[in-house]
């Protein structure tokens, strides 16, 4: 039987057991990974963002009240974390001369393999607020559901319905010339 | 068949979703590496700052003669009048396990909290949603409002967080050098400043409740001391009113220390 994330949590807290976190790693990383950057993190951040969301995770979770999931529980670390990395970069924006190449432009555009379709659809995606980005990307492209995305996000399920179709709205205006 | 257009949203957003699954940039291996790292020397530093069960193992008893008895009575008082004077001269010398200790003016008190509240429900009342956060830096208050309020604020949680710089005196007692309270809303970014008569310090502040709601408060101090680096520091406020010491310097031989702590307004009992 698969020994929940719960259990393997308290072996490695109580224990050091490095085969759970292995296992935890394992089953969560690149989840975590892939819905940082796909919020539109440069990707020479994503690693950063990432650490921070396990560690801040794991040595929290002795106040884990158990009321969600874990993965739940580190997803939203990770989205706090990014929405924290876009409020820290707007700030960076508005105090740096704009030549100054310091600041990290989120939304890379380095994707040049991909199709013009792709393209387009990552430009849109990235043209969204981010509010409405983690609607998208959490539901229609991580297969959350409307109760956990909201979970994550820290809203209601009726907000997230509301981001959710309001994304998509926008998204359908953006993207109309690639919709027959 | 045609597809309608959410259809074929959702088909472009699938194509995209395939196009990017193994975008990963850097190697989920070198990634895992680091973050074992990183967990293994938090932990170690735990043990070392904060584990209250590392105990010296006591020496096992022995027995001991009769005629050994007045000469040992003698060696016990003699060691009790000698920690008896050792505990006198520590209490009145300030050491650098007093350095631990936290001034009193750095902790959040129940009264404090209670005004608070009753400073954020008024705000709250006035500026509605627009509200982020409020400074009191002893001189002035200044009240940050989001330009445009946000209707749909799921989050109207607040918190009192005081930032305090504190310089150690010669008798050992701590001197408030600059003092800050910030009422602010979750998730606002607060930026605010201090003004003493030798320096400026700029404060940027960010909390975030956590779901089992502990809040998490990123703090952003330009020049905290004269001639001092900036400080950026990031603590999960995991007991209420806990004081967190973010950094001690020494300047002309004195020691100066900045602390922080944190009372949720909203979810903790009064």
């Amino acid at each position: 039987m698969k020994e929940s994330d719960e259990s393997l949590l308290e072996r490695f807290q109580h224990h050091s057991d490095s085969p759970a976190l292995d296992v935890l790693l394992d089953r969560h990383l690149e989840s975590v990974q892939r819905v940082i950057r796909r919020m539109g993190v440069h990707q020479d951040d994503v690693p950063d963002l990432v650490q921070d969301t396990f560690i801040k995770a794991i040595r929290g979770i002795t106040s884990f009240k158990k009321e969600s999931k874990f993965s739940t529980w580190l997803h939203r670390i990770a989205m706090n974390s990014t929405m924290d990395y876009f409020r820290k970069l707007e700030r960076r924006k508005t105090e740096t001369l704009p030549e100054l190449p310091d600041v990290k432009q989120s939304c890379p555009s380095e994707r040049a393999r991909y199709s013009e379709t792709i393209k387009a659809v990552d430009s849109a995606i990235c043209s969204l607020k981010e509010i409405h980005r983690s609607a998208i990307v959490l539901t229609t492209i991580e297969g959350y559901s409307v109760q956990d995305a909201a979970a994550i996000c820290s809203c209601t399920p009726n907000a997230m319905s509301v981001r959710l179709y309001e994304a998509r709205r926008i998204l359908k205006t953006i993207l109309k010339e690639h919709l027959q | 068949m045609s597809l309608n257009k959410d259809e074929q949203l959702d088909e472009l957003l699938m194509s995209w979703k395939s196009a990017t699954d193994n975008d990963n940039g850097i190697g989920t291996e070198e990634l895992r590496a680091k973050i074992k790292l990183s967990l293994k020397v938090h932990a170690s530093h735990d043990k070392v700052v904060g584990d209250p069960s590392v105990t010296h193992d006591s020496p096992p008893p022995q027995t001991s003669s009769p005629t050994k008895l007045v000469p040992k009575v003698l060696f016990a008082s003699l060691s009790i009048a000698a920690l008896l004077l050792l505990a006198f001269v520590l209490r009145y010398t300030p050491t650098s396990a007093d350095s631990a200790t936290p001034p009193a003016f750095a902790t959040i008190s129940d009264q404090d909290v209670s005004n608070a509240r009753e400073l954020a429900r008024e705000y709250k009342k006035l500026f509605g949603s627009a509200f982020e956060a409020a400074l009191d830096n002893g001189t002035d208050v200044s009240v940050q409002v989001a330009i445009e309020s946000v209707p749909n604020a799921e989050s109207s949680d607040s918190s009192l967080v005081r930032i305090c710089c504190a310089k150690r005196l010669l008798n050992g007692t701590w001197e408030s050098v600059w003092l800050c309270d910030i009422i602010t809303s979750d998730e606002s970014v607060v930026r605010g400043r201090v003004a003493t008569e030798s320096q400026s310090v700029e404060i940027d502040l960010w909390t975030h409740r956590l779901p089992d709601g502990l809040v998490m408060v990123d703090i952003d101090l330009a020049q905290p001391l004269p001639d001092s680096p900036n400080l950026e520091h990031q603590v999960v406020s995991e007991e209420a009113g806990l004081v967190h010491k973010l950094n001690c310097t020494k300047i002309n031989g004195r020691e100066y220390c900045i602390f922080q702590s944190l009372r949720s307004l909203s979810r903790e009992p009064i």
